[in-house]
C-alpha cells in the first residue's frame, strides 16, 4: 500500500520557521526529486568562504543529553586535564548518535531535510595510523556498499579492519537507527586517530637500545544517508575535456592589437 | 669454487653460519690477487652480495635482539562485550585468573529505590464495557461475581482507606476526574518539552521510566482536543509499601474518552507514528498514583491499562512517499484487472460471432 503525501506551503513556513535566526533561501523541495548533483550543489555552497561579522549563527533546535565537563577520560585525580583526551574519543564520537532533531527539520541553508547518519567507532586496534588514513582517503566519500568491495579487492590489514568497522557500521544503521535502506548511505567521514602507544625496545651494537612504538588507533566512520559526491576534493577536477575548451576558448578570444 | 666451499665447511663449520657468503665471480678475477682474496669489490655499486642468502641468516639473529613484552590486545574491550558468561570464564582462565575469586562483576548495576510509589499497577483488571450474554450462565455468574467483587474491593481497599488518612477526608471520586484529565494534559506537555521538572511533579518515577526513552531518542506531538466522554473512576485501590507498613500508596484507574492528536517522531525528525494534523478518537484506561501517607502527596499519572477483553491492535501499514518518477509511473503502467471476467466470456463470444459472419 503506497500512499502520495502532499507538501503544503503552511507545512513548510512551519518547518522553516523552528529556525527564525537564519531565513530559508531556498524553497522546500523533497530530497529524492532532486538529483545527486542538484544536492551537492546546495550543500557545496556552505563551503563558501565568509567574513567573521557577516556570519550569522543558526540558533539550537536540536536536543541532546548535558555532557559531563567534569568526568575524566582516565578516572585521574585532580583538575581536569586538556591534554588528556583531547581532539576525537570513542565517548565523543558517539555523543552525536544521541542528538534529537525537531520534528520535520529541514536545513534552513540547502532547503533539504536533515539525512540521517551513523557515527561508528572501532577502538583499540594495533595498527600505524598513517596507513589506515590511506586506506579511509580510500572509501571517503564512496557509497557504502562499493567502499565494502572495493576493500575487499585490497588484501591488506588496513582494508581489512576498516571493512570490518563499515559492515558493524551499515548493520548497526540497519538494526540500532532503523534506517530503511542502509546500502543507500555513503561513507561521509573516515579517520584513524592514534589512541595510545606502547614502548618496546631492540639491542643494537654496543650497549646501544633503541625504541620499537606499537601504536593503537580508533577508527572512527560516519555514514550519512543519500548519494554520494561525485568528487572528493572541494571542486571537481578538470579532465582533457576541460582543458581543451579553454584552449579554445583562448584561442577565440585572441583579438589583433590596434587593428582597423 | 665448490671446492673452496667444501674445504671452508669442513675446515671452519662455526664460520659458516656468522660469515658471508662471497665467491669469485669472474674469470679475470684470478689475476687480481686482492679481488681474488676478497678485498676489493668487482662490482663496487652494489652495496652487499647475496642478500637474500644473507638476510635470511641474519633475520632470527636480528629478532633475537628485539625486547619481547606482552602487548595489549586488540579491541579486548569490543570482544568481551560480546563474550557470553562461558566464553568470559574460559578467557580468564587462559589468562590464569580465577574467575570466581579474582575477577569482579563486569558491571556494577546500581538503581535509585523509592517508596512514595509502587513499580507497577496494583490492579490491572478493568470490567468489560459490553456485559456478556445472559445465555452462557457459567460465564454470566462469574461475569457478576467479579463486577461485584470489583465494586466492594473499590469501597474497601480504596476509598474507605483513602477517606482514613490526613488531608484527605474529604476525597471525593466525582470530583477527581476533571483533575485526572488536567494531570493528563500537564503531563504529556512537560513530556512534549523535556521538562523534567515538571516531569516529576505530574508523572511517577514509574511512568517517567516509560515515556522518557520516547523523548531521548526522538520526539512526541500530543494535542488533547476534546473530551468524548465524561472521564469515569473505574477502580480505586489503596495499597502500603512495604507491605503493613503504613506507608500508603492510593492508584485510581480513569476512563477517557478523547479526541487527540499524537505523532511519533524518529532521531532525524522523521515520522514514525500518527500524525500532526489527524484527530482520533481515543479510549484509555489512565492509572493515576498518590502517595496518601503525606499530606502534601499529589496525584500523578502512573501509567496505562490494556485490558484483556479488547480486540487486538492490528499491524502498522507501511506507507512511504512517493516521488515524482514513481507517481508518474503509476499513472502511466495500465494493468489488466482479473476481475470483469463475465464480460470477456461476452467479448469473446462476440468476436467468434462476427469470425462466423
Amino acid at each position: 500500500m503506497l500512499r502520495v503525501l502532499v507538501r503544503t506551503g503552511s507545512e513548510a513556513c512551519r518547518a522553516v520557521s523552528t529556525s527564525t535566526a537564519v531565513l530559508s533561501v531556498h524553497p522546500v523541495v523533497k530530497s529524492e526529486d532532486l538529483s545527486a548533483k542538484e544536492i551537492w550543489d546546495r550543500r557545496s555552497k556552505l563551503r563558501v568562504p565568509k567574513l567573521q561579522k557577516d556570519e550569522q549563527l543558526s540558533s539550537k533546535v536540536y536536543f541532546a543529553p548535558e555532557w559531563d565537563l567534569e568526568k575524566k577520560p582516565n578516572l585521574d585525580e585532580g583538575f581536569v586535564n586538556p591534554l588528556k583526551g583531547y581532539g576525537m574519543t570513542p565517548e565523543k564520537w558517539e555523543y552525536y548518535n544521541k542528538v534529537v532533531w525537531p520534528p520535520n527539520y529541514i536545513v534552513p541553508e540547502t532547503g533539504l531535510p536533515k539525512p540521517k547518519e551513523v557515527f561508528h567507532c572501532k577502538e583499540s586496534v594495533h595498527f600505524s595510523p598513517k596507513r589506515m588514513w590511506a586506506a579511509c582517503q580510500l572509501v571517503w566519500k564512496m557509497n557504502v556498499d562499493e567502499a565494502i568491495t572495493q576493500l575487499d579487492m585490497q588484501q591488506l590489514k588496513a582494508c581489512n579492519l576498516l571493512m570490518d568497522t563499515i559492515k558493524k557500521a551499515k548493520s548497526r544503521a540497519a538494526d540500532e537507527f532503523h534506517i530503511e535502506y542502509p546500502s543507500q548511505m555513503y561513507v561521509a567521514d573516515a579517520f584513524p586517530v592514534q589512541s595510545n602507544i606502547v614502548k618496546g625496545a631492540r639491542r643494537h651494537a654496543h650497549d646501544n637500545w633503541n625504541t620499537i612504538r606499537y601504536r593503537y588507533i580508533h577508527i572512527f566512520v560516519r555514514l550519512e544517508e543519500g548519494p554520494a559526491p561525485q568528487q572528493k576534493q572541494r571542486h571537481p577536477q578538470k579532465n582533457g575535456w576541460d582543458h581543451m575548451d579553454e584552449y579554445y576558448n583562448y584561442l577565440r578570444s585572441r583579438t589583433v592589437k590596434y587593428s582597423i | 669454487m665448490l671446492g673452496r666451499a667444501l674445504v671452508r665447511s669442513f675446515v671452519q663449520p662455526t664460520a659458516a653460519i656468522t660469515t658471508q657468503l662471497a665467491g669469485v665471480h669472474h674469470h679475470q678475477e684470478a689475476t687480481d690477487m686482492k679481488r681474488f682474496t676478497g678485498v676489493t669489490r668487482s662490482n663496487k655499486a652494489k652495496a652487499n652480495r647475496n642478500t637474500h642468502v644473507n638476510e635470511k641468516l641474519f633475520r632470527r639473529m636480528r629478532g633475537r635482539k628485539t625486547l619481547l613484552i606482552e602487548l595489549p590486545e586488540d579491541s579486548a574491550r569490543e570482544k568481551e562485550a560480546e563474550m557470553s558468561p562461558g566464553e568470559m570464564r574460559t578467557e580468564l582462565l587462559k589468562r590464569g585468573i580465577n574467575p570466581y575469586k579474582e575477577a569482579q562483576p563486569r558491571v556494577w548495576n546500581e538503581a535509585q529505590v523509592t517508596f512514595q510509589s509502587i513499580y507497577g499497577i496494583a490492579d490491572p483488571y478493568v470490567p468489560p464495557e459490553n456485559p456478556g450474554s445472559f445465555t452462557d450462565v457459567n460465564n454470566k455468574f462469574d461475569e457478576v461475581k467479579q463486577r461485584i467483587q470489583h465494586k466492594f474491593y473499590n469501597w474497601r481497599m480504596g476509598t474507605n482507606r483513602i477517606r482514613k488518612k490526613q488531608g484527605f477526608e474529604k476525597f471525593d471520586i466525582k470530583t477527581f476526574c476533571a483533575k485526572a484529565e488536567d494531570i493528563y494534559v500537564q503531563a504529556h506537555r512537560a513530556l512534549e518539552q523535556r521538562d523534567k521538572t515538571a516531569m516529576y511533579k505530574y508523572i511517577t518515577e514509574y511512568a517517567f521510566a516509560k515515556m522518557w526513552p520516547d523523548v531521548e531518542n526522538g520526539s512526541v506531538r500530543f494535542e488533547l482536543i476534546s473530551v468524548l466522554e465524561p472521564s469515569r473512576v473505574v477502580a480505586v485501590r489503596c495499597f502500603d509499601n512495604p507491605p503493613k507498613s503504613g506507608n500508603d500508596i492510593a492508584q485510581i484507574t480513569v476512563r477517557m474518552h478523547t479526541r487527540q492528536k499524537l505523532a511519533v517522531y524518529d532521531r532525524f525528525g522523521g515520522l514514525l507514528l500518527g500524525s500532526e494534523d489527524e484527530e482520533k478518537d481515543v479510549v484509555e484506561y489512565v492509572v493515576f498514583e498518590n502517595h496518601i501517607a503525606v499530606v502534601d502527596g499529589e496525584w500523578r499519572l502512573h501509567g496505562k491499562i490494556y485490558p484483556k477483553w479488547i480486540d487486538a491492535k492490528q499491524g502498522m501499514v507501511g506507507t512511504q512517499m512517493l516521488s515524482a518518477e514513481q507517481v508518474e509511473k503509476q499513472h502511466a503502467e495500465a494493468k489488466a484487472l482479473p476481475l470483469r471476467t463475465t464480460e470477456k466470456l461476452e467479448e469473446a463470444k462476440k468476436e467468434k460471432e462476427q469470425q462466423e459472419i
